[in-house]
């Protein structure tokens, strides 16, 4: 990297859009995936 | 299903359910909880599985059930009223739900339910398994006669009763027995068992395709409007390159996945996969497997993670690691896009298929050399022998059909989704930064020296368009993701991959599939659609396909070099078909064989063979002169 970036206001933006992605797709697995509630329901245990 | 109105996984194959699930259901103000059991033969578990029902039936999991509701099919009563008989000595309710008496019925040996259960002395609800007739009344009966605990049903006695009871008439020559003659044939049943199989695949390909199509247009749509809309710059890019082409990754192969779990459905329902593990038996024995793995490794071709779950019907325990450490080598429906891009871009029409049967058949050779060695190493021991009900033909039920898929489409979309998404953005952040302010100064000054020339606007316009593909190509290879690359890329080097595969195959681990949106990234040099491609489109030529085909052919090296070529490709299709590149199916190792030990052995091996692999194609095609530079 040499000298300063090269920044318009649609940097800050688009850096912000990719944390709300991420926070988006860590929620929806979370709420919906095998991080859920799902995992705490005894028909889903370990078997013996 | 048909009483709780869950969508579970009731498929024509014994040992398809493989761990418990629950559902509720509200009758006439009361309300029922409803668990599903693996099936058994009995109280003696065989197999995990079974394990689970006989823990579960016992109360060993601190939740006994109520009542206990047998579904015995009518077409085996002797044989399901033994186990009955075993079950009454549970000492718990007991209601009979007598399933498949049509099935009983075309063999000329119905079952009356009255009249049974006159014999046995517990109640008898006629069901049907494909459709809800029964469970109505079966649900009344649990709620409104409070089911009593059976006397006891003494076993000498069964035959005697199964004899009563069934019409007495000449065994008839059913469907199931006349195709059984065909299928099942000592030299017509592989041989049409390969036709099967290779026409399912067929049909993924071709079948897919025209959805395949309308989610492109989608993704091109959405695309231009945000073109339209917003000037260029990062919000611009990040849009098309980081979001729109990540979700959209994850919804072009969404076609695919669905037709091939819709097929696997279909052939379960029709009773037809019990009778592929039967015929595989003996060539499975040969490699230290048990003909019960082919289910598992055929499940394995769309997801790995449905497959390593049904490894639990394998009694035996060193066959069922085996099946596990091996079933990631069956190309699942995440490769399928990878094979696609870089087959049609880089190879004839006429090799298509080959390459690509090539490919699948790589992993399943792979697969029984592997089981074959640990087999007489780290798993040495007795083999299991296979013991099998085979189930009748019957027509599959669309609603199953439709209930596997759309969990298999739920889980993929949850699971797979997630990941692609979080990856292509991460990837498009670290791939479009930094922007060194010299950079943009020296194509400014290019733009500047190229409107102070005489040129028409369609000449203007190509210029334009190259002096933005360099700039993007300069961004490019001093961002940082191209320091993560080339730092790595010396391990890859013999493999002939460059610095952007070398982050393709970095950025697939966690999900294989996000390796096209990361080329789309990297290889896009602008705004070029990346998602461009689809299965139709490998018998035109590359230059009619705008799009992640005809970009990665046309990539060039710094030193000008292609970075990709056929062999190249070959060697990175053979990387992906041996690794290790799923997160979750490593999870579901850990989750099925309860130690790290395993997870680890798997991934370990097969990156290792996937990287000796591309390696070996690589310099042994370099060696017949097909390398970079010749």
């Amino acid at each position: 990297m040499t000298g300063s970036w090269s920044f318009t206001w649609q940097d800050p933006v688009a850096i912000a859009l990719v944390a709300l992605a991420l926070l988006v797709a860590w929620w929806l697995r979370r709420r919906l995936g095998r991080g859920s509630k799902c995992e705490e329901c005894p028909a889903k245990k370990d078997h013996v | 299903m048909h009483l709780t109105g869950s969508l579970q996984r009731p498929v024509n194959f014994p040992g398809s359910s493989v761990e418990m699930s629950q559902g509720r259901v509200r009758i006439e103000g009361t309300e029922l909880t409803v668990v599903d059991l693996p099936g058994l033969g009995s109280l003696q578990p065989m197999s995990p599985d079974e394990k689970v029902t006989i823990a579960h039936l016992r109360g060993d999991d601190g939740a006994r059930p109520d009542v206990i509701c047998a579904v015995i099919d009518a077409s085996k009563l002797s044989v399901e009223l033994q186990f009955v008989s075993e079950l009454t000595s549970l000492g718990l309710p007991m209601i009979v739900a007598l399933n498949k008496n049509d099935v009983a019925r075309a063999e000329g040996r119905c079952v009356d339910p009255a009249a049974l259960e006159a014999e046995i002395g517990i109640r008898v609800i006629e069901t049907d398994g494909r459709s809800p007739r029964g469970t109505q009344l079966l649900g009344q009966c649990l709620v409104r006669d409070e089911p009593a605990c059976p006397k006891g049903l003494p076993r000498d006695l069964i035959e005697e009763i199964a004899d009563r009871l069934q019409a007495q008439s000449e065994p008839r020559r059913t469907l199931t027995t006349r195709l059984d003659d065909v299928l099942l044939q000592r030299w017509l049943g592989l041989p049409i068992l390969a036709l099967v199989i290779f026409g399912m695949f067929q049909l993924v390909y071709s079948g897919a395709d025209p959805f395949v199509g309308w989610v492109e247009m989608a993704q091109g749509w959405l695309s231009g409007l945000v073109e339209g809309g917003v000037g260029p710059g990062a919000l611009r890019s990040f849009l098309i390159g980081g979001l729109i082409n990540g979700v959209f990754s994850v919804f072009v192969f969404l076609p695919q996945i669905m037709l091939l779990i819709a097929l696997i459905a279909i052939l379960e329902g029709t009773g037809y996969m019990a009778r592929a593990a039967f015929l595989l038996d003996r060539t499975l024995s040969r490699f230290g497997l048990s003909g019960r793995s082919f289910v598992p490794l055929a499940s394995s071709f769309a997801c790995a993670i449905p497959g390593i779950l049904a490894s639990r019907i394998i009694d035996n325990e060193r066959d069922r690691i085996a099946t596990i450490v091996v079933a990631p080598l069956m190309s699942c429906s995440a490769r399928l896009p990878v094979y696609v891009v870089l087959i049609g871009a880089f190879f004839p029409l006429a090799w298509s298929g080959l390459i690509l049967f090539g490919l699948y058949a790589l992993g399943i050779v792979v697969a029984a050399a592997v089981a074959w060695c640990l087999r007489r190493t780290a798993l040495k021991g007795g083999q299991s022998t296979l013991l099998m009900e085979l189930p009748t033909y019957q027509r599959p039920s669309l609603r199953v059909v439709f209930s596997q898929v759309w969990i298999a489409t739920r889980e993929f979309l949850i699971l797979a989704g997630t990941i692609i998404l979080a990856t292509s953005v991460v990837i498009w952040l670290l791939s479009y930064y930094p922007r060194p302010e010299a950079i943009h100064a020296k194509f400014e000054e290019q733009r500047r020296s190229l409107a102070a020339t005489a040129l028409d606007p369609t000449q203007r316009s190509r210029q334009l368009d190259k002096i933005a593909a360099a700039e993007a190509a300069a961004f490019s290879e001093q961002s940082w993701l191209a320091h993560i690359g080339k730092a790595i890329q010396p391990a890859f080097a013999p493999a002939g991959f460059d610095w952007r595969t070398t982050i393709g195959v970095i950025a697939a681990f966690p999900a294989r599939e996000a390796i096209i949106p990361t080329y789309g990234i990297l290889y896009s040099l602008g705004d070029i659609d990346a998602g461009a491609y689809d299965l139709a489109s490998l018998d035109k030529p590359v230059e009619e396909v705008a799009g992640l085909r005809s970009v990665l052919r046309e990539a060039r090296r710094m030193d000008g070099r292609p970075a990709l070529n056929p062999l190249i490709a070959l060697a990175l299709m053979v990387f992906f078909a041996l690794c290790s590149q799923c997160v979750s199916t490593l999870g579901a190792i850990r989750r099925e064989t309860r130690s790290w030990r395993w997870p680890a052995f798997t991934f370990g091996y097969m990156t290792a063979l996937a990287w000796v692999g591309a390696v070996a194609v690589y310099q042994i095609g370099s060696l017949m002169g097909y390398g970079l530079g010749s």
